[in-house]
């Protein structure tokens, strides 16, 4: 009988350290890396933006926090006070585009684009205000 | 007469000039939050916020999309998006409003300005009058926007649930932070 107590408590004792374990690594999981998942959505920015400019309602749906691979014509490559970077992909028009902000992870990709240049950009859709925006993002090589 | 067209030449070209500067955008501010408590150190940052101040009128706009709000931890933003401001339903907040004290501030002369704001700040589904401070650096022809307020998130319906009231802010601080181009 005595003997019985002593695994039970022990037993208690693991699954109290392994759920500890799983509940802290939940609860510190960063955020996810756009290069480790397959693209849910494959599509050229032309028609992302298009897309969104015809039915914004719809494209949400369709689109927000999907991993998209968007391919387009580099319009600019630009790097905020923090260091933050950001590819615009060229649209449907002058004031629809493809924002990508870069996933800070992988700002050395932003060293190799050049503007004028065709590229894919992998990232996860937050929705359209001016422009489709995508965050954290890589340059899919 | 040379000097006559010369002078309307001059003329045309700098109302010109003027009427090009006399809106200011940006769509890349910052969109800080803090909303940490005694238990919990809760912060997210938004990079891509859109925001156009018209300097002749005073009207101003931002807007933002909540599901670009980027937390250090998946699971806080997570939680954000989908219990809290219910990005799939509201993904966007918006502000308009204008600068009650423009005559104060001069665009085209560098210095620091303080900027008296108000309007309609809209998030979650709900649109209420707010007012802010907040300041306009000029410096070499930029010009930079900087706010910092507070927000009651009960005001926007976002429920806090009893357990997590020790770890979520009841009210939230936003930090605001632009730096703008001219419009063309």
């Amino acid at each position: 009988m005595k003997k019985n107590w002593k695994i039970i408590l022990l037993a208690v004792i693991l699954i109290g350290v392994v759920a500890f374990y799983f509940v802290r690594k939940e609860y510190n999981r960063g955020p996810k890396d756009v290069t480790q998942a397959e693209a849910d959505v494959v599509i050229k920015a032309v028609d992302l933006t298009t897309a969104f400019s015809d039915d914004e309602t719809k494209a949400n749906g369709m689109y927000l926090d999907k991993a998209i691979a968007v391919s387009g014509v580099v319009k600019s490559v630009n790097v905020d006070e923090s260091g933050a970077y950001t590819i615009m992909l060229a649209g449907s028009s002058e004031l629809s585009n493809v924002s990508c902000l870069l996933d800070e992870r992988h700002n050395d990709d932003a060293k190799s684009v050049k503007v004028g240049t065709n590229i894919t950009v992998k990232g996860f859709c937050t929705g359209v205000l001016s422009d489709v925006e995508l965050n954290r993002c890589a340059v899919d090589k | 007469m040379k000097k006559v067209v010369f002078a309307i030449g001059l003329t045309v070209m700098s109302i010109n000039f003027l009427m090009a500067q006399d809106k200011l955008f940006t769509k890349t501010g910052t969109i800080n939050f803090d909303a940490s408590a005694d238990l919990e150190t809760i912060t997210a940052s938004n990079k891509k916020a859109t925001c156009v101040v018209d300097t002749k009128t005073g009207a101003m706009e931002f807007a933002v999309l909540m599901k670009g709000f980027e937390f250090e931890k998946a699971l806080m933003e997570e939680h954000f998006n989908e219990n809290y401001v219910e990005s799939d339903t509201y993904p966007k907040a918006t502000f308009k409003g204008k600068i009650d004290n423009l005559s104060e501030i001069k665009f085209t002369t560098d210095g620091t300005y303080t900027a008296n704001i108000s309007g309609d700040l809209t998030m979650h589904g709900v649109t209420k009058a707010t007012s802010a401070k907040g300041s306009f650096t000029v410096k070499g022809g930029k010009v930079t926007g900087a706010s910092k307020f507070k927000v009651t998130l009960s005001d926007y319906n976002i429920s806090i649930p009893a357990v997590v009231q020790a770890n979520i802010n009841k009210e939230a601080t936003i930090m605001v932070d632009v730096s703008l181009e001219p419009l063309n």
